[in-house]
């Protein structure tokens, strides 16, 4: 084929290899090395490091965080997303810039905000520490902080993909009888299935590894509020390298992980779109 | 099922989308409500089916209101313009989804759902076309998807919002006729909406031409077409030359030329409104008609499109079948006679901004045999 297009062959293998080179330096090389490091001290070490009550303590927090923070954004983002895509309101281009906002500001900015409002100084803080609730440096605090982090992904994924399906549909719903329940289960659900999958997918792989916001609220307790992250840190931080790679592999492995996944829905998720 | 209109009224912010709208739909009867783009006709449509709600006003289903109901309790049947079938299911889930969301006390046996989307899909010539889904159609089946999806609630009523707007020339024609015929065979009152006046003239039992969000004028398609009560209707329906004419001494007149006995009030600025295809073309030497000469003739098919200059410049269209060009004076720069068959003459007109007030006067048959005259005295704003 002889297009516009087509670049002579030494530029071509030029600007691949290019490409090539400069994804091993910043992407593959470092991945090798957290598994390397990781392993330098054999098998053994590297479960030992794994199995250890603290990192135990933080795999726990941090699955929960997850297993908390993730639901919750999804039913915020489907909520933002419905309520940008299908209505009009004055006040919506506002609402979908703030979507945004988490992730124009720096992860350690959102963190001190809850400890702000929250804080033993904070504006409710007082109120908080007299009912004897625990916000900063606790569980919740963490998950608060998680989540306003990873806001964005699931509305963000959304909004377009219902703008452009419009209201249609749900109003053919409502007219041949649908609730309001059955419309959201039988209609609207099912045609942003893959769409809301994917956000959540990025979502969670985004709070597993949330660090910034996480270290300003979390206080840093041992066995307590230590996610992995912050383990990672701790452990790099007293010098005990192999072991904070080892857990800092588990990590990496999550994100192929989510990888892996994300290349399948793409996948998938192509066809649905394409299905029209 | 009998619809009735009352003093519909609904804004937009400052804009007045619907002015105090009535109309009664009559039981079993197909009713187009026809109009430009902007004029109202399709907010009125989601206004009955409980998908848009009124300022002011009321909807009565047989005598009740039912203003205060949602779409849900309606029980009409909605075909929306790009048919709205929900994408992630089979055509046979789509035409059942009415029937299963129903709660379980009024929710037909399965068995007997799939019979009746079975006959719905016979209805709509769809049989065997269960399992497909709707990207797998062409626009013509997916329409038919969605009134047998629409059919399948038994609506009271059935609304079609620009029901043929989404296809292509051809298949819409035949649409047409499948619809006309479905709906004799049904006999379901149904309400469409259209911007295309072929379309309501050949479809409709009754046509109601909107303009800027009023009804301008409701009646039998004939009788809307023939005896049009206002400029707007009559250039919208068939469109029209427009020539400026005066009336004076009971007399038409078209520059210098009288033209036909006119019943009515002097008006030096009226205008006359004729179809192109309501001139017939004379020979010079007639007593008839007013002067003209041919500058143009454009053919499509069997029709010829003249174009004809009047004495005092105006231009207008003629369409004639083509066989008549055989008359050797129909040829570009003659000079003919050209005699309006049917007309209607109203007063001054201002546009489509033009408010018609006043009464409405009929004109008396006209010594020409075939003419329908109408006028429309315009009382100056004061």
């Amino acid at each position: 084929m002889h297009s516009a297009l087509t670049e002579s062959r030494w530029l071509r293998v030029l600007l691949t290899s290019f490409a090539l080179i400069f994804l091993s330096l910043f992407l593959v090389l470092p991945l090798v090395v957290v598994f390397t490091e990781g392993l330098r001290k054999g098998v053994e070490a590297y479960l030992e490091a794994i199995s250890t009550p603290d990192a135990i303590a933080s795999m726990k927090l941090s699955l929960t965080v997850v297993a908390l923070a993730v639901p919750l954004n999804v039913v915020f983002g489907i909520f933002a997303a419905w309520c940008i895509a299908k209505f009009q309101f004055p006040g919506r281009s506002i609402l979908t810039s703030f979507i945004d906002l988490p992730f124009s500001v720096s992860p350690v900015i959102s963190g001190l905000v809850y400890v702000l409002l929250f804080g033993a100084h904070g504006w409710f803080g007082t109120w908080f520490i007299d009912h004897e609730i625990r916000i900063v440096f606790a569980v919740p605090g963490i998950v608060l902080a998680t989540m306003f982090v990873t806001f964005p992904f699931v509305a963000r994924e959304l909004i377009p993909l219902m703008q452009q399906q419009g209201v249609d549909e749900e109003l053919a719903a409502r007219t041949l009888g649908a609730s309001g329940w059955q419309m959201f289960w039988r209609v609207t659900l099912p045609n942003i299935k893959w769409a809301l999958l994917y956000g959540a997918l990025l979502c969670s792989a985004r709070a597993l590894g949330e660090f910034g916001a996480v270290s300003v609220v979390s206080g840093h307790i041992r066995g307590q509020t230590n996610t992995m992250p912050l383990h990672v840190e701790i452990l790099y931080n007293e010098y005990a390298f192999s072991a904070s790679f080892a857990v800092a592999s588990l990590l990496a492995m999550f994100a192929l992980v989510t990888l892996v996944l994300k290349a399948l829905l793409e996948w998938r998720f192509g066809r649905e779109l394409a299905r029209r | 099922m009998k619809i009735d209109i009352q003093q519909l009224s609904k804004s937009f912010d400052a804009t007045r989308v619907l002015k105090e709208i009535n109309l009664d739909i009559r039981e079993g009867e197909l009713c187009a409500l026809l109009g430009p783009s902007g004029s109202g006709k399709t907010t009125l449509l989601r206004i009955i089916a409980g998908l848009d709600f009124p300022d002011s006003g009321a909807v009565l289903f047989e005598g009740e209101n039912v203003i205060r109901r949602n779409a849900r309790d309606r029980q009409v049947g909605f075909v929306f313009q790009h048919y709205a079938l929900f994408r992630h299911m089979t055509v046979f889930d789509n035409v059942a989804f009415g029937l299963r969301i129903r709660p379980r006390a009024t929710r037909p046996a399965s068995a007997q759902i799939r019979n009746t989307v079975g006959e719905l899909l016979d209805l709509v010539q769809l049989a065997g076309y269960g399992q497909r889904f709707p990207d797998q159609l062409s626009g013509g089946q997916r329409q038919r998807v969605a009134l047998a999806r629409a059919l399948a609630i038994q609506p009271r009523v059935l609304l079609l919002d620009e029901p043929f707007g989404a296809l292509d020339a051809r298949v819409r024609k035949e649409m047409r006729k499948w619809l006309r015929e479905l709906q004799q065979k049904i006999r379901l009152t149904s309400v469409f909406v259209t911007h295309d006046q072929d379309e309501a003239l050949e479809l409709a039992d009754r046509v109601a031409v909107m303009e800027l969000g009023s009804l301008v004028q409701v009646g039998p398609p004939h009788e809307v077409y023939d005896r049009p009560q206002s400029p707007f209707v009559y250039d919208f329906l068939g469109g029209a030359n427009k020539v400026a004419c005066r009336v004076r001494g009971g007399k038409l007149i078209v520059g210098d030329h009288p033209l036909a006995a006119f019943a009515a009030p002097d008006d030096d600025n009226a205008t006359l409104y004729v179809r192109a295809h309501d001139f017939e073309i004379l020979p010079s030497t007639s007593a008839d008609g007013l002067p003209a000469i041919i500058t143009d003739i454009v053919l499509t098919g069997g029709t010829a499109h003249i174009t004809a200059r009047l004495a005092d410049c105006a231009d207008v269209t003629i369409e004639l079948p083509r066989w008549s060009l055989e008359e050797s004076y129909i040829v570009p720069g003659s000079v003919v006679h050209l005699k309006p068959r049917r007309f209607g003459v109203f007063g001054p007109s201002a546009g489509a901004q033009t408010e018609v007030r006043g009464t409405q006067r009929q004109g008396s048959d006209a010594p020409v045999r075939h003419e329908h005259l109408t006028l429309s005295q315009i009382a100056p704003t004061a």
